[in-house]
């Protein structure tokens, strides 16, 4: 793809394609495709945040009539690996079996049990007698590595499958430093300099629908997994690791999915239900509880220390960022989240002098995993945060002080070759970069230092306060997906991709650049994805890759078929392949001839030269073309109650072109709300003994549609040249934005830095009386 | 084995209350009992109170108080005319329970039936004086709401009583009357505190007989006497306020939870009274300045 060019679907915001029918309640789920005779599986869980099993007797849950398996450490094999549902091999710890004799947090798996119904699988669970000895926990992240620490992972078969470093016998997941030019000497030799600390809190995804899987044995000796996921293809490799089974045991469907938001990039409860099936013979069923799925999977807590120097002039000189970052119990995307707070935050600005460095610790806290932003998210409020104080400080305009700053197309930054997943990086240059257009479209919509102030005494004061972003587009070098297309004979055609719709809306999208390529409408393209036996692999739906990736492999193959029609068509009609082209559901001679699709659908199935009209295709990618974006907000601040309202909020956004700006839309005002959510209500809390808190929609508030202002959205078209019809990515970046931008926004209003989120209003009175003590 | 009954009649509700044992849950609503399936799990006999035709309605008794039926939901109570005009401190206080679908079936009975320190329609009750009519054999008896409600959970309905109404005494004259909660979020919530407050209005700018009451920051809604007493026949002036919004801190007993702080509780139970009042300042400022108006235009 090289030109822009016009399009006819592409760029349009059609209906998404499962709309309809999600909206009349067809049973499209999980948990509505339950087989007769399916048992039901519960989990019994630690309530200790550190112990070791001294006796597990089930005896008394196995003798109860209706319980058909029991599972636990001495029934089932010991198979050390990951949850983590990345590429193999995977870059997360191999620190995870799927029961062990040794408890790392609260919420940690003791047994397993499948039954006839939910009620006595959960009696059965009753009757199970553990005794443990309890062990010193660690919940503080900071007191990890502490000398004479307690070992989380003294297993002695913990250990990582890419060389990287690792060592669990000092509580060490994973630890990442590089250095480019002289980063002390740049702090020390600038105009000014500024050293803060940030520090970002667990959360959780809270999709509407919990983890849920259903294993089926099937006649032939094989397993069928219908599961809740956004990586149906790990679920069937690391199922099958699992199990010791060959993969061609095992096929991994994936229905329509209730958000997953990273929570669902893990293989969390698939092996359960894979191996209770097995054991019984018959189909298994598990659902978490809305507990158990606050305590699934959260964001990595992090404690992040930012340096920078700057010149006079506002030109920015050096960066050290030290991130300590907080996995939990177990090490899944330990590494690569935290690779992401310098990869996707670090490159964005113009740096003589570079250090990012982390370590990666084990807590007996809830286990950390994929969450939308992946890193980036906490880093980005550091650097944000820090960005707004240095333009305050050297009295430049933060928008104007990155517009003056930031990294332009054809340029390079030496982070992308540094930092990669685990290993080095792959080195890119920028291609399309609408930042600079973001920054000033969003300024102007939001009307950017031309709003009225109420009075710096006033009880409710106004501020206003801005951020940039940037993500990726997939991961390089190793992120992979494939479609394959064929064609009927009425000229439809079935689309089959591995790519993962998580809700999000890319059936849709991926339909959309076939039906563009092939020059038909919609309803002709008919998608199936997300069936480890039907569709070609794909890695799943994470790290913004599936429009940007997934959807190349569905162009290519669209366009290989498209020249199978072109032939076919060519013999018919007696011209050469270079006359033709596909419009409307017709191939199109420059003579004006034309041919239905139908009609050649038709002839290549069933009169001449028979052939299966089709193509395969795969994609991956060399480049992670970052999609930019600016955020604008304004708060107002009661000083007496603490309270903050979120009164506007403006977020232009550069993913390259949207293939469906609705749904791009959609994508941007979801992350926003998610990352108000994160930035001013959702904490998960711990108690002493590591036990959550707050693990129930009771007491764990998210944003509802009455906390939230009009989120204003502004796609800024550019061209990424490596993309689908210049399409980058658009899911994970906005989650970034709203931490720095309301942070930045309570200073202007009341005058104190909040570096500790989320911005409750108990925070804020503390921050501004703090503030008075000392002014007084 | 749960049974569950749905009664038309308050007497066959009576009849079996005096008959039954325990283990009876009366319900109507349910958004306090549904989510709390282990409540249910001890239950042999649950009570559908909704359709009991005696505790539906909202109207004035033989006495001329109003009579809110105990099945009457919160979003009844907000959009009923006489409430509005004569009790608008509840219609207020209602409106901020939950969210439209969690109003349109919880009831005022059963609010006060759950007793919880947070609820938002108690404060605004206190306010208004309102006395809880329990029903049993022995007929019906009245009491306070501050004397119905004995701690978190717990209140002096007997285990053959049922709540039968609410009333709430007119009141002539003019009024003025808010209700502030700060919650975790918007909607949805509970309050980490709320504060209520009514009193009458005078030409003068006077207030008299006020009222104010607390929520979630004792182990039961509180009335606050000592910032009643600084309110009480003063013509409100910022430093009324202020010393007014300082009673409230220091008679709230709030404690440490996983929605608060003992501190913000009680810091903001005195923001809640200020921003009510200062509201009122405001209104009556411009009331004055209107008076003041029409009289330049008459001479």
């Amino acid at each position: 793809m090289s030109a822009e060019r016009k399009t006819r679907i592409v760029g349009r915001s059609v209906a998404k394609s499962d709309g309809m029918e999600l909206a009349c309640g067809a049973p499209l789920f999980c948990e509505d495709q339950l087989p007769p005779g399916c048992l039901h599986a519960r989990v019994l869980r630690s309530s200790y945040a550190h112990a070791r099993i001294v006796s597990l007797d089930v005896a008394p849950a196995e003798q109860l009539e209706g319980v058909a398996a029991v599972l636990h450490h001495g029934n089932v094999p010991r198979v050390m690996r990951t949850t983590a549902g990345q590429g193999a091999p995977e870059p997360s710890p191999y620190d995870f079996t799927t029961f062990d004799s040794k408890l790392r947090y609260v919420g940690d798996r003791v047994a397993a049990v499948a039954a006839e119904t939910p009620e006595l699988a959960r009696q059965a669970l009753g009757l199970i007698q553990l005794e443990v000895e309890q062990l010193p926990a660690i919940i503080d992240a900071h007191k990890a590595q502490a000398p004479g620490a307690v070992v989380i992972h003294d297993e002695p078969d913990a250990r990582v499958v890419i060389p990287v470093t690792y060592e669990p016998q000092r509580n060490l997941v994973a630890h990442v430093d590089f250095q480019v030019g002289d980063v002390e000497k740049g702090l020390a030799a600038a105009d000014a300099s500024f050293d803060r600390e940030y520090s970002c809190h667990y959360a959780q995804h809270a999709p509407i629908e919990p983890h849920c899987a259903l294993a089926e044995p099937l006649a032939n000796g094989r397993l069928r997994i219908t599961t809740s996921t956004q990586v149906p293809f790990h679920v069937r490799r690391i199922v099958a690791q699992a199990l010791q089974w060959p993969v061609s045991r095992i096929r991994v469907i994936k229905p329509r999915i209730g958000g997953g938001f990273g929570a669902k990039q893990e293989v969390l409860i698939e092996d359960l239900v894979a191996f209770l099936a097995v054991r019984s013979g018959r189909p298994v069923f598990l659902r978490l509880s809305r507990a158990e799925e606050f305590n699934s999977r959260t964001r990595h807590p992090m404690h992040i220390r930012l340096r920078t120097s700057v010149s006079a002039k506002g030109e920015l000189k050096s960066v050290d960022m030290n991130v300590l970052s907080n996995t939990g119990a177990y090490g899944c995307h330990g590494l690569t989240v935290v690779c992401n707070c310098g990869s996707k935050v670090l490159p964005l600005y113009r740096w003589d002098d570079i250090r990012f460095w982390a370590d990666v610790v084990y807590t007996n806290g809830p286990v950390a995993g994929a969450y939308r932003g992946y890193g980036a998210t906490q880093a980005a409020f550091a650097m944000e945060v820090q960005m707004d104080e240095m333009a305050r400080a050297l009295g430049i305009d933060p928008v104007q002080f990155r517009l003056q700053n930031h990294i332009r197309s054809g340029e390079t930054s030496p982070v992308f070759q540094a930092l990669g997943e685990g290993g080095e990086g792959v080195a890119q240059n920028i291609g399309s970069n609408g930042l600079a257009k973001c920054l000033r479209q969003a300024a102007k919509e939001f009307g950017w230092r031309r709003r009225p102030r109420r009075q710096s005494k006033a009880i409710l004061r106004r501020g206003q306060g801005m951020a940039c972003l940037m993500q990726g587009s997939s991961i390089p070098e190793v992120d992979m997906g494939a479609a394959s297309i064929k064609m009927n004979e009425d000229g439809s055609f079935n689309l089959l991709v591995g790519a993962t719709d998580l809700g999000t809306g890319s059936d849709t999208i991926l339909a959309q650049i076939a039906a563009e390529v092939l020059g038909v409408e919609m309803a002709q393209i008919l998608v199936t994805s997300s069936d480890t036996d039907l569709t070609p692999f794909d890695v799943g739906a994470y790290a913004s890759s599936t429009t940007y990736l997934s959807g190349e492999a569905v162009r290519k193959a669209a366009k290989t078929v498209a020249g199978q029609i072109r032939k076919v068509a060519a013999n018919i009609l007696g011209l050469p392949v270079r006359k033709l082209s596909l419009a409307e559901g017709q191939v199109v001679a420059a003579d004006g001839q034309s041919l239905t699709l139908a009609r050649i659908g038709a002839s290549s199935l069933y009169e001449k030269d028979q052939n299966q009209i089709g193509a395969f295709a795969s994609h991956t990618t060399q480049k992670s073309p970052p999609p930019f974006s600016a955020h604008f907000a304004e708060v107002e601040v009661d000083t007496e109650t603490g309270l903050v309202r979120v009164l506007d909020y403006v977020a232009a956004v550069d993913c390259g072109t949207a293939i469906n700006p609705a749904l791009a839309e959609g994508q941007v005002e979801g992350a926003v709300a998610n990352g108000l959510g994160y930035a001013l209500i959702e904490e998960i809390k711990l108690d002493e003994r590591g036990r959550l808190r707050n693990g129930s929609f009771r007491e764990y508030k998210i944003p509802s549609t009455l906390d939230l202002p009009k989120i204003r959205v502004i796609l800024v078209p550019t061209y990424e040249a490596s993309g689908p019809y210049g399409a980058k990515s658009v899911s994970e970046i906005g989650i970034n934005g709203p931490l720095p931008a309301i942070a930045n926004a309570i200073f202007d209003a009341v005058g104190v830095r909040l570096r500790q989120a989320p911005f409750t209003p108990e925070k804020i009175l503390a921050a501004l009386k703090a503030a008075e003590q000392e002014s007084s | 084995m749960l049974r569950i009954l749905r009664l038309p009649a308050l007497d066959q509700v009576i009849e079996i209350l005096s008959a039954q044992e325990s283990e009876t849950l009366l319900m109507a609503g349910g958004t306090d009992i549904l989510p709390r399936p282990a409540a249910l799990a001890s239950t042999r006999l649950l009570i559908d109170l909704s359709q009991v035709a005696e505790l539906q309605g909202i109207a004035l008794d033989a006495e001329g108080r109003i009579r809110i039926g105990a099945a009457v939901t919160h979003q009844e109570i907000v959009d009923h005319p006489l409430i509005q005009r004569k009790a608008q401190l509840l219609s207020m206080a209602c409106s901020s329970i939950g969210s439209v679908q969690i109003r349109n079936l919880g009831t005022i009975g059963g609010n006060l039936a759950n007793a919880s320190p947070a609820a938002d329609s108690l404060p605004a009750l206190v306010c208004l004086a309102a006395e809880v009519a329990l029903a049993s054999p022995r007929g019906i008896r009245f009491l306070p709401v501050s004397a119905f409600i004995l701690g978190p959970g717990r209140t002096a309905r007997a285990a053959d009583e049922l709540i039968e109404s609410v009333r709430i005494p007119v009141v002539t004259g003019r009024r003025v009357a808010f209700f502030k909660k700060a919650g975790q979020r918007r909607g949805m919530c509970c309050a980490k505190a709320s504060v209520a407050m009514c009193a009458h209005r005078h030409g003068d700018g006077r207030l008299t007989k006020p009222r104010v009451a607390m929520g979630a920051v004792a182990a039961t809604v509180i009335s606050v006497p000592a910032a009643e007493r600084v309110l009480a026949d003063r013509v409100l002036t910022m430093a009324v306020i202020e010393e007014a919004a300082a009673a409230c801190c220091e008679a709230a007993q709030a404690i440490d939870d996983i929605r608060s702080t003992a501190s913000y509780r009680r810091h903001v139970v005195g923001a809640l009274l200020t921003e009510g009042l200062a509201e009122i300042y405001d209104h009556m400022q411009d009331l004055a300045r209107r008076q003041a108006r029409r009289r330049r235009r008459r001479s």
